[in-house]
């Protein structure tokens, strides 16, 4: 079977060369005929091509074509940089054929055989074209890291009789040109980390989510980015028509509740919605168990808000999907009747807490355990989950995507994969207090887990509807 | 090669459609020092600024020497113009020495301190080259702008008021200064001033501006005695029109008859002009006229006459005869020398 | 004098004959037309985006609530530019005119406010004087006081405005001052005036000038202030202006929103212009001004010092007390400080680069206005300021929008920000420049040219070492307001191009409060180094 790391055609057709080298590589036919005047291909296999189970084509990725014949395997050229390569294999010989891709340091003549094939189970397999007939093209796409690898035709005796070929795999280089939406203090020292393990020369412009994504708007196909970071659904969801569509290994690292469901973009982070408390005043025990419930009186003239806010709308336009329209706009004006304090942002709010100048807020968590790492336990104020799969507790993610007009693309996806990283989701969740969102990577301590908390059943890609929460913001008289 | 320093003709200048200077003639040879004299606002400074090239004609030409600067199509800014320039202000250089100063439009080289000094040493400023301007005191500051334009031998002097800003006592030495060193140098001047004594000292020409025109240029003494026009004839000095006939007896007047200074055809009426000491008074317990005012001048009074016609005049008399207010008097004209006829609502022909 | 950073005089054409041709020559024109095209930029950008956003945009600006901000806001930028007036007129006065103790001291620190980012001094505000801030805290203990007067909303965004840019005003009265022949005031003594009526009748309608051009730049700077207005909770026009930006990443409408603030700033410099009269400032008498008597203060000098230790304490003291809190909080927290020399030396070189090129793009267009007077000249000083009015982030997308697709290779590099800043601070070169050359005799020029110097020469030899001082000022001037830019920096500088003042906001954002204020503290103390110097050497301009 191939491995999870085959890529499925999700991306969209980029390049004339891209476009060239995929007419070649996708229809069978077409091949007979030199690839010079077909019509306009799809990112879709030709079915004529009876295509392996799970194969697929990124139109995006290189090509390397490979001759498979009697006996020899002989790809056109004998490295590439490591990310999504396609493999076009052509079978110009008089029997069937079929193309391994084997990553061993050891030289390809001298692989360990078993019954006269490879024994695959000996060596790190990343994939394979199963085996066609004669006159036939057959192509995949598969994420290959830097390394030494074996190209091998496995059917029985053909690999001693000859085929197999020596490939390399390159690190990528170069630059690569991130928009931050996150500050430098916590984005910069993983950059550094990502660069010393590259080489890669990463340059970062850092500002707000705003700023960025009007820049990269205003630059029109002429942005230098290539990632966007973004601290935001929201922020990601209104670039998206600039963004192209992930590899699916990047994606799927990240469970589906935390991605774009389009592919645009993938969660790096989770923060999850709070209300914070000032705990001179309140203990746990006096908060209600729903977001909901601050629209009471009582709550009048006690609480800090950040309607402006990309969280605080996000989890609106979470409100919205959970609960209809009708019942969010009762409760922004709910709220607004018992006449907030508004700050510009999550930070003012929580000192405000702390200070007592408002009694509860609704924040982001992880913004409370900074100060608490700054001025110690005395800091009065505290997060308070709210249950039930309350929109109060709605997880959000910080993500990142890759710009559709981005050069370094290979460069990128090794980014965001490194960003997917252990190391670096162990850094985020002891530098951010945010939660990690891979396996293997556990939140802070003191932090509920995210299964404990009673996160609402959500899916993020429902919170792209920003047009509609704003409307309804601007229409309930919170932001002007 | 004539001895043309600066010609001037047909010059017109307006600002913002109002006119400063219009059909400007004028003509000066080497060695000349013009006055440009009028009224405060007549376009005297104008029409300097148009020869140092600071303006820009609207129309009309200026030659220096053989050489047009301004014309139809041409115009030479000022800085080659080789001319020098004495602002009213003086204009020095605040952050340059004396020396600094001087030496300024001379060209870099082993000759500009020589030049400096020379022009210095000019104008009696020797020793003074390492001051700063506002170290000096105001007539040296004139000096040293006199030399500074001086230094760099400009073919044409170009003053602006120059020593307006002078006391009374300083202004009547530099002046004197200022006319040795020009007739030492032979350097072509023009000098702009609303001073009539000024001018009639300084100038081997004086020219009258008015509204922009020029009204007379000629010796000083012609200008004051045989004005060409009544703006003329008051502006440079106290003036009496008395209405006179011209007949062949000369020109009659309720005071006596004069001779008349340019040609008058018999029978026409106008004006005749005189100077107050043109007039003779006398006492006389039956005179008709009778002494209006008197104003004490130093050595002279300047009395005011009322004539039996009931019109004013000026007469002037040594301050040793005191005439009371209301004194009666005999009025006589007595001027000794050939007076100028004004026809009626023309000008002297 | 030091920072002298404002006109003093008309841009009204002279009745009298003084240097004047018809036409302004063309290697001033050109140069001043193509820096005033610059400068249209950003409106040119503006007014394609609002066309582009189509109807939709028009009904969202026509609403109630807009015409409700946009009063609001023009009350704000009058009410700071007031208070700024009354807080800098006996500064001024004070540091220039009496024997007050240590009058240089005090003239350096009331200047260096200026360098305080607005987003820096609220959160300052916030902190020290928010309900149960430091003030608080330290009033609760013995005097029992719980609650201070509200901090937020108008008065707060007041408070901040106003001190924060008060120098703004300062700078241009004080040149005034020191160019103010005292005969003037002796005149009016002599007439039988008493103080107090001789200031009133005599030396404020003298500086009213020099007021009305500090004002301007103090309501356009009002005008497009963010940071100040969004912490302090008053929601002025650009505040929703970068809403428009924050909450629906919508330009267009952000843009036609940035319009109307163009035309608002079109009518402040149209009230400034008719404030600003038609009189004439430079000396025309012959000799040098004297030295004015210093007006001693006798016992009036403990009032006089407090007042001055209080501006000096509540516009600088209390943000630096602060910063220097947070930092040594931070400190015995363990946070380390990751040193900021890079950031320290960017600041330094592209605010130095800036001033520089601000001077030489500020020079032809102040020529132009003093010395070729008409509406044309007059047309371009005016525009220059358009870019002071509009919030940083405007200027910052137009510049990516031309600078991305029309001059690709100097997108994001070191010579776009520079011009970038440019567009942003001329006004604060070209004011001081004019002001310098309205009180240069135009008869020292022609005195030049008359003896056979050309134009370009009289420039260098004359004009340079006269407006030195002047010169000097106005470039430290920008100099200040360039270490303190933050969304240009951030849009549109190289590729991790740090600068003292996006260290500070890239920490004060994530809460790091502690290595905010490394930085901030930082940038205050490198600025005041050129400004003590120049008004250490500060004296009375020779001319």
């Amino acid at each position: 079977m191939p491995s999870s790391r085959i890529l499925h055609s999700l991306r969209k057709v980029r390049g004339a060369a891209a476009i060239a080298a995929l007419s070649i590589t996708l229809f069978a036919f077409v091949a007979a005929c030199g690839g010079g005047s077909n019509g306009s291909p799809t990112a879709e296999p030709d079915p004529q091509a009876d295509p392996g189970p799970q194969v697929g084509v990124d139109p995006n990725a290189p090509v390397v074509s490979v001759d498979l014949t009697e006996w020899s395997v002989m790809p056109d050229v004998s490295s590439i940089e490591a990310g999504a390569v396609t493999f076009s294999a052509s079978n110009s010989g008089s029997e069937d054929h079929e193309l391994v891709i084997l990553k061993t340091d050891e030289a390809a003549g001298t692989l360990t055989v078993v019954d006269g094939r490879v024994d695959e189970s000996a060596y790190d397999e990343i994939g394979e074209i199963e085996e066609f007939a004669p006159g036939l093209d057959q192509a995949a796409t598969f994420r290959l890291d830097p390394g030494a690898y074996v190209l091998i035709c496995n059917i029985a005796d053909h690999y001693e009789e000859g085929m197999y070929a020596e490939f390399a795999v390159e690190e990528v280089t170069g630059d690569l040109v991130i928009y931050s939406g996150r500050e430098e203090d916590l984005i910069g020292p993983l950059i550094d980390q990502f660069e010393d393990a590259t080489g890669l020369d990463v340059g970062v412009r850092y500002g707000s989510n705003a700023q960025l994504i009007a820049t990269i708007f205003e630059e029109g196909g002429n942005s230098p980015a290539d990632v966007f970071f973004g601290s935001d659904p929201g922020a990601l969801g209104a670039l998206s028509d600039k963004l192209g569509v992930l590899p699916a290994d990047i994606l799927e690292q990240v469970p589906v509740a935390f991605r774009s469901p389009v592919g645009k973009w993938v969660g790096v982070t989770g923060r999850a919605r709070t209300v914070i408390y000032n705990t001179d005043t309140l203990t746990e025990a006096d908060l209600p168990a729903s977001i909901f419930d601050f629209t009471d009186p009582e709550w009048s003239g006690r609480i800090g808000w950040a309607p402006t806010n990309g969280s605080f709308q996000s989890m609106v336009t979470a409100m919205r999907q959970l609960v209809g329209e009708d019942e969010t706009r009762d409760w922004l004006e709910g709220i607004k009747n018992n006449n907030p304090t508004e700050y510009p942002k999550n930070t003012p709010i929580v000192q405000a807490v702390a200070d007592g100048e408002v009694d509860v807020g609704f924040v982001n968590h992880y913004y409370l355990h900074r100060f608490l790492a700054e001025e110690g336990d005395s800091f009065s104020a505290r997060n308070a989950f709210m249950k039930g799969g309350d929109p109060g507790a709605v997880v959000l993610v910080a993500g990142a995507g890759i710009l559709e007009s981005a050069d370094h693309v290979r460069a990128a996806e090794r980014f965001i994969d490194f960003l997917l990283s252990q190391g670096a989701q162990q850094y985020f969740s002891d530098e951010t207090f945010e939660y990690p969102l891979v396996d293997g990577v556990e939140p802070q301590p003191g932090l509920p887990r995210l299964d404990d908390v009673e996160v609402p059943d959500l899916d993020l890609s429902s919170l792209s509807d920003l047009e509609g929460t704003l409307a309804l913001l601007r229409d309930v008289g919170v932001i002007p | 090669m004539t001895d043309r320093a600066v010609t001037c003709t047909k010059l017109n200048k307006n600002f913002d459609g109002t006119p400063a200077v219009v059909e400007f003639d004028l003509e000066l040879e080497r060695g000349q020092l013009l006055a440009l004299l009028g009224p405060s606002g007549c376009g005297k400074t104008t029409a300097l600024r148009l020869i140092a090239g600071f303006e820009r004609p609207d129309s009309g030409t200026i030659q220096i020497g053989e050489r047009t600067v301004a014309g139809p199509r041409v115009y030479v800014p000022p800085e080659k113009r080789r001319v020098g320039m004495v602002f009213q202000d003086y204009a020095l250089f605040p952050h340059l020495t004396v020396l600094g100063n001087v030496g300024f439009g001379v060209p870099r080289g082993k000759q500009r301190d020589a030049q400096a000094h020379q022009a210095l040493s000019l104008v009696g400023l020797t020793g003074f080259d390492a001051r700063l301007p506002h170290e000096l005191s105001g007539g040296q500051q004139q000096r040293v702008a006199l030399a500074r334009a001086l230094a760099p031998n400009p073919d044409v002097l170009l003053l602006d008021e120059p020593f307006s800003n002078l006391d009374a006592t300083l202004r009547t030495q530099v002046r004197e200064e200022v006319k040795q060193i020009l007739q030492s140098t032979g350097t072509a001047a023009v000098f702009v001033t609303h001073d009539q004594d000024e001018a009639l000292y300084m100038g081997d020409l004086v020219a009258v501006m008015n509204e922009g025109r020029i009204e007379q240029v000629d010796r000083p003494e012609a200008i004051y005695h045989t004005p060409l026009s009544r703006f003329t004839a008051s502006f440079m000095g106290d003036a009496n029109f008395l209405p006179a006939t011209a007949t062949e007896a000369g020109l009659v007047t309720e005071i006596g008859t004069a001779v008349p200074e340019n040609e008058v055809s018999i029978g026409a009426k106008g004006d005749v002009m005189m100077r107050p000491d043109d007039v003779q008074l006398s006492f006389s317990s039956d005179g008709q006229s009778r002494v209006v005012s008197s104003v004490f001048q130093g050595i002279y009074s300047l009395l005011e006459i009322a004539l039996p016609s009931g019109r004013r005049i000026h007469a002037l008399r040594h301050h040793t005869a005191s005439f009371a207010i209301g004194t009666a008097v005999e009025v006589e004209l007595a001027a000794g020398h050939p007076l100028t006829f004004f026809p009626e609502s023309e000008e002297a022909s | 004098m030091a920072l002298e950073m404002e006109a003093v005089a008309p841009a009204a054409p002279e009745t009298s004959g003084w240097a004047r041709t018809s036409w302004p020559p063309i290697f001033l024109l050109v140069p001043a037309l193509l820096v005033t095209a610059a400068i249209m930029l950003p409106v040119a950008y503006v007014v394609g985006r609002t066309f582009g956003a189509g109807a939709d945009a028009w009904d969202l600006l026509v609403q109630r609530s807009v015409l409700d901000t946009l009063i609001r806001t023009v009350y704000l930028s009058l009410a700071v530019t007031a208070a700024t007036t009354l807080i800098a007129l006996p500064v001024a006065w004070l540091t220039v005119r009496t024997d007050l103790p240590l009058r240089r001291f005090w003239a350096v620190l009331t200047v260096l406010p200026l360098v305080i980012p607005s987003y820096v001094g609220a959160l300052v505000a916030i902190t020290a004087l928010g309900p149960k801030g430091l003030v608080q805290q330290m009033l609760e203990g013995p005097f029992g006081i719980d609650r201070l007067p509200g901090i937020y909303g108008f008065s707060g965004a007041l408070l901040v405005l106003s001190f924060l840019s008060f120098p703004y005003v300062l700078l241009s009265i004080r040149a005034a001052l020191w160019n103010m022949d005292p005969a003037m005031e002796e005149a009016a003594r002599g007439l039988g005036l008493g103080t107090w009526t001789t200031f009133r009748r005599v030396t404020l309608p003298h500086l009213r000038p020099a007021i009305a051009a500090g004002g301007l730049l103090v309501a356009l700077y009002t005008l497009s202030d963010f940071g100040a207005v969004s912490l302090l909770r008053f929601n002025s026009f650009t505040r929703v202006i970068y809403l428009q930006y924050e909450t629906s990443f919508d330009r267009t409408l952000a843009a036609a929103s940035s319009l109307v603030l163009v035309m608002v700033a079109f009518a402040l410099l149209m009230i400034e212009a008719r404030a600003r009269g038609r009189s004439r400032y430079h000396r025309t008498a012959v000799g040098s001004a004297r030295e004015p008597n210093l007006v001693r203060l006798n016992a009036w000098r403990w009032p006089a010092l407090l007042g001055i230790f209080s501006v000096v304490a509540v516009s600088l003291a209390l943000p630096v007390a602060v910063l220097t809190y947070w930092l040594v909080r931070g400190l015995a927290a363990g946070e380390s400080l990751s040193f900021v020399w890079q950031a320290l030396f960017n600041s330094a070189y592209v605010s130095l680069l800036a001033a520089v090129v601000t001077l030489a793009a500020a020079l032809p267009v102040a020529f132009l206005t003093v010395r070729h007077a008409g509406w044309l000249s007059s047309l371009l000083e005016r525009v220059t300021y358009v870019g002071f009015a509009l919030p940083g982030i405007v200027v910052a997308l137009a510049f990516v929008y031309f600078g991305a697709r029309y001059v690709t290779p100097l997108y994001q590099t070191l010579p776009l920000l520079v011009i970038a800043y440019v567009i942003l601070f001329l006004p604060v070169a070209v004011g001081t420049i004019r002001s310098s050359l309205l009180q240069l005799n135009p008869h020292v020029e022609e005195a030049a040219r008359g003896l056979g110097r050309s134009p370009v020469r009289v420039f260098f030899t004359v004009l340079l070492p006269l407006l030195r001082t002047g010169l000097m000022a106005s470039a430290v001037g920008v100099f200040l307001v360039t270490m303190k830019e933050l969304p240009a920096t951030l849009v549109l500088g190289p590729l991790g191009f740090k600068t003292l003042a996006t260290a500070t906001w890239s920490a004060s954002s994530s809460a790091f409060f502690a290595r905010a204020a490394a930085p901030a503290l930082l940038l205050v103390l490198i600025s005041s180094l050129p400004v003590a110097f120049l008004t250490f050497r500060e004296q009375r301009p020779v001319s």
